[in-house]
């Protein structure tokens, strides 16, 4: 059953972490336990150790004063000097009262070579003792104790000598309690501790002089030094005994070295390093003697082991009646799946009808009433896709009936074109010829489709491009030649050609395929089916480098002629103006009249030399037209006032007409002054004192449009068609007027017309002329060049 | 006027007849004026002495109008120039208003009356 396998996997995944987790618990229990008791027991080590080692030397601390004491006495001193019986006799029943407790086992007094003359103890009298440390010591004046076995007695005492003083300071004999150890045992026995711990007093040396374990007594705690074995021989402080050490090397080591002072704590280990004892060594205050209490580690550890195994068992209990009740659980909860998973098979083995019969209110009951309904839209969509399958084979059969009518159809088309036939062979007749006819043009031709993708082109292409047919059919028009021209060039060229649907005329440079790059004139027209659409273009270029070249010579010839021409013509003219200003001294007025008609035809071949540069200018096309916005009422006003002076000489009525809101259009001002400049000094000139000249600007819905009139002498009919051409002067004004270089009207119609603008007249002779110009409201058309008009 | 305040002027001009008209009318009108026959000559003069004004034409022998502001430009030399030329390119033009030039005038199309006003305005005579 799939559902008790994720149950199982749950509660096994569950008993890992709980049991891991238990663990680690264990451990750390443990461990805690073990610090805090071993060094609770520490604790307990060290201030027993030091609280036995103060008692006892307060202990030794009284008989040690009493030692002071008693020698320090004048009838000590006299005692010792004379120890006649009857001063024996006084001095032990002095000293008898100072031992009512019984501590000392004998109170006596030696003499300076160390014998005993008087002592509680009679065994003692006439012995010497002088080999004895403490002897040795007090005889030299320093007052001491010593442990040691007593030679006469042989039992253990605690010696405490003290010098006896004559009057003079000097030495004469030494004092001597001894005090059974007993009272130190009192003080060391019945000690409550743990059961493990023991107890231990040493001598100086580290020998062992109290012990609660009996055997351990006249040991030593670790390997004595070979001189201090000498030592103690020679001192016979504890006659023929054979020390031997017992298992506490570290604590001996450091008995003996001075200063040592306080408690020190020494641990022992066992051959697996563990910790299995640990003595504490305390100093008995000055006195010779350490106080060590030691214990058992191992003791130690145990119980903390023990508390840690009951709270492992604990956690262990609790961790198998989580599982249990998790495992529980589970199965409870994962009931609803197996239903799941019921419901899944069944839909899976092509039932559809099934129901939910999970109750349990959660996202598991969501899920099965999501199958159920998974379940009934499989099975609505099934029975629409049947539905479709048979309307589809339906309108299958009948489209194969109507295909076999087709069929049918074409055939009989076919048949039609088979007696096409020979019409197609007299079609393609003509088409030879007129593919022979373009190969004869000296213009190179391409035909392109509706995508500009080549589909003919004439023999010439191959002759100037450099690019064979083959290479150029079937790719886009002129991308095999092209040279880099500006980004918008052929952007603009397409719009003209397939948007606007008309023909574009241009100048581009193009680059054969031997590198050689040269100039081309192009003209593309776009070939239109019956629905308007453009569906071929006709492309024909002429390489114009050559024409280029001359007008290239030609630019720099009139730049170069017009320079030398005006350099005499500015000395004649500034000569002139000197003369009139009487820089050369005064005029006669006879003189200022010449020199003015000099000035005055000087000034005719300025102008005429200007013109001649504006029309070679505009011969060559390289002119600029540049707009911006202008007011033209004022360049009219401003060429007007400029006439002024030759309106007033001739009395001329002016009328001017200027229609409301005349808008600023775009125009070049330059170009349109020079318009202006030449239709009104036109009229001016040519019409006769007395008579009037008029000037009209007003719009319609396209154009501005500007009238000038006048009641002048006309242009003869028979002069009318050539009126604008290059040169030409009307029959009746050049038999009038000298004045006029036959180039301003020239240069008018050019402007205009390279503006986008139109310009006609209406004449009578002897009656007038009016001029109707029009440019488009919306501005002069632009045109780069490199050159502007005078 | 005393002569150490007269404003002096350097004509750049290969033709004679029309640098006599000049020098003599601007000397009239108090300037004092000094003649390089070339581009070349007005160089060197620029360099020797401080000029107010340079009357600069195009189109000279050796060193052109053109080269002569080039090196006034190289050379940070910053008297004011006012071109008199025959050329009546638009080209032209604009190439010598890069140089920062005053005007551009073109001598047949104006009176000397004309340039001697422009030239009084400009030295603030």
């Amino acid at each position: 059953m799939s559902a008790s396998s994720i149950k199982y996997k749950i509660t096994k995944s569950t008993a890992w972490i709980l049991f891991s987790s238990g663990l680690i618990t264990i451990v750390v229990v443990m461990a805690v336990t073990y610090q805090q008791t071993n060094s609770q027991k520490i604790n307990d080590l060290k201030s027993l150790s030091f609280e036995k080692s103060d008692k006892i030397s307060i202990l030794l601390q009284e008989s040690s004063n009493l030692a002071s004491y008693l020698a320090a006495f004048p009838q000590v001193t006299k005692w010792t000097k004379d120890p006649n019986p009857k001063n024996i006799e006084a001095a032990l029943s002095f000293f008898k009262d100072f031992n009512i407790k019984k501590n000392y086992a004998a109170i006596y007094i030696m003499d300076k070579d160390g014998s005993v003359p008087i002592s509680t103890d009679a065994t003692f009298v006439g012995n010497n003792y002088s080999f004895r440390p403490y002897f040795k010591k007090a005889i030299s004046g320093k007052a001491n104790m010593d442990v040691s076995i007593g030679s006469t007695s042989l039992t253990q005492g605690y010696y405490f000598a003290e010098p006896i003083k004559d009057i003079d300071e000097t030495v004469i004999g030494v004092l001597v309690l001894k005090l059974s150890p007993e009272s130190v045992y009192t003080v060391l026995e019945n000690t409550p501790r743990s059961p493990d711990s023991h107890i231990m007093l040493t001598d100086q040396y580290g020998i062992i002089i109290y012990s609660d374990l009996k055997g351990r007594i006249f040991h030593s705690l670790g390997a004595l030094s070979t001189t201090t074995i000498n030592q103690i021989k020679a001192d016979r402080k504890y006659l023929n005994l054979e020390i031997k050490p017992i298992q506490y090397q570290k604590a001996q080591d450091i008995i003996g070295t001075t200063g040592e002072t306080g408690t020190n704590i020494y641990n022992y280990l066992d051959i697996n390093d563990r910790a299995i004892e640990t003595i504490a060594l305390t100093p008995v205050n000055r006195y010779p003697l350490y106080l060590a209490s030691e214990d058992s580690t191992w003791e130690l550890s145990l119980g903390a082991l023990k508390l840690a195994a009951i709270s492992g068992l604990l956690i262990l209990l609790s961790i198998l009646i989580a599982l249990l009740s998790i495992f529980k659980l589970l199965s409870r909860r994962l009931e609803p799946l197996i239903e799941i998973n019921d419901m899944v098979k069944e839909v899976g083995s092509g039932n559809l009808n099934i129901e939910n019969n999970i109750k349990s209110g959660d996202e598991l009951e969501k899920l099965g009433n999501f199958i159920v309904q998974m379940a009934r839209e499989v099975k609505e969509y099934y029975n629409e896709l049947e539905e479709k399958i048979k309307m589809r084979t339906k309108e299958l059969a009948s489209k194969n009936e109507y295909l076999n009518k087709n069929q049918s159809a074409i055939i009989n088309i076919l048949e039609d074109v088979e007696s096409e036939k020979d019409k197609n062979a007299k079609l393609a007749d003509d088409l030879k010829k007129f593919k022979l006819a373009l190969d004869s043009s000296s213009d190179h031709i391409v035909i392109t489709d509706s995508e500009g993708i080549t589909i003919y082109g004439n023999s010439m292409v191959e002759k100037l491009t450099g690019y064979s047919l083959e290479e150029a059919l079937g790719k886009k028009a002129g991308t095999l030649w092209s040279y880099p021209m500006p980004t918008d060039y052929y952007e603009k060229l397409w719009k003209i050609i397939k948007t606007d649907r008309l023909p574009f005329y241009g100048e581009l440079k193009n680059k054969k395929k031997n590198g050689e790059v040269y100039e081309a004139r192009l003209d593309i027209s776009p070939v239109l089916n019956e629905k308007g659409e453009a569906e071929f273009f006709i492309g024909v270029e002429r390489d114009i480098t050559h024409e280029k070249m001359v007008d290239q010579a030609k630019t720099e010839f009139v730049s170069l002629a017009s320079h030398q021409l005006r350099t005499p013509l500015s000395s004649v003219n500034w000569y002139a103006e000197m003369l009139l200003a009487g820089d050369g001294g005064a005029l006669k007025p006879e003189q200022k009249t010449f020199v003015e008609e000099i000035y005055a035809g000087n000034q005719r071949m300025v102008e005429l030399v200007n013109a001649l540069l504006n029309v070679s200018r505009l011969e060559l096309g390289t002119f600029a037209v540049e707009p911006e916005p202008t007011n033209v009422i004022e360049t009219a006003n401003s060429v007007i006032k400029e006439l002024q002076p030759t309106i007033l000489k001739k009395k001329l009525n002016v009328n001017f007409n200027y229609l409301k809101n005349i808008p600023i259009i775009q125009a070049d001002p330059k170009l349109l002054r020079i318009v202006l400049q030449n239709l009104m000094s036109n009229a001016v000139k040519y019409t006769p004192d007395d008579g009037s000249v008029s000037l009209e600007i007003s719009k319609n819905r396209k154009d501005l449009l500007i009238t000038v009139a006048d009641t002048g002498y006309g242009i003869p009919k028979k002069d009318q068609p050539q009126i604008f051409e290059k040169l030409f002067r009307a029959q009746n004004v050049r038999e009038k007027d000298t004045e006029g270089t036959g180039l301003g009207l020239y240069i008018i119609k050019s402007i205009i017309e390279q503006a986008g603008g139109i310009i006609s007249f209406k004449s009578k002779e002897n009656k007038g002329t009016t001029f109707y110009l029009s440019i488009p409201l919306t501005g002069m058309r632009k045109k780069t060049g490199t050159k502007k008009l005078e | 006027m005393d002569k150490t305040l007269k404003k002096r002027i350097l004509l750049a001009e290969d033709e004679r007849s029309i640098s006599r008209a000049l020098k003599l009318k601007l000397e009239l009108s108090g300037f004092e004026v000094e003649i390089a026959v070339n581009g070349e000559e007005a160089l060197n003069m620029l360099k020797a002495k401080k000029f107010d004004l340079l009357l600069l034409d195009i189109m000279m022998p050796k060193v052109d109008g053109f080269s002569v502001m080039e090196e006034m430009k190289k050379r940070k030399d910053k008297t004011p120039i006012l071109v008199l030329s025959n050329l009546s390119q638009e080209d032209d033009a604009k190439r010598a208003k890069s140089f920062g030039t005053i005007d551009f005038c073109i001598k047949s199309n104006s009176p000397l009356a004309e340039i001697i006003d422009k030239i009084k305005r400009f030295l603030k005579v």
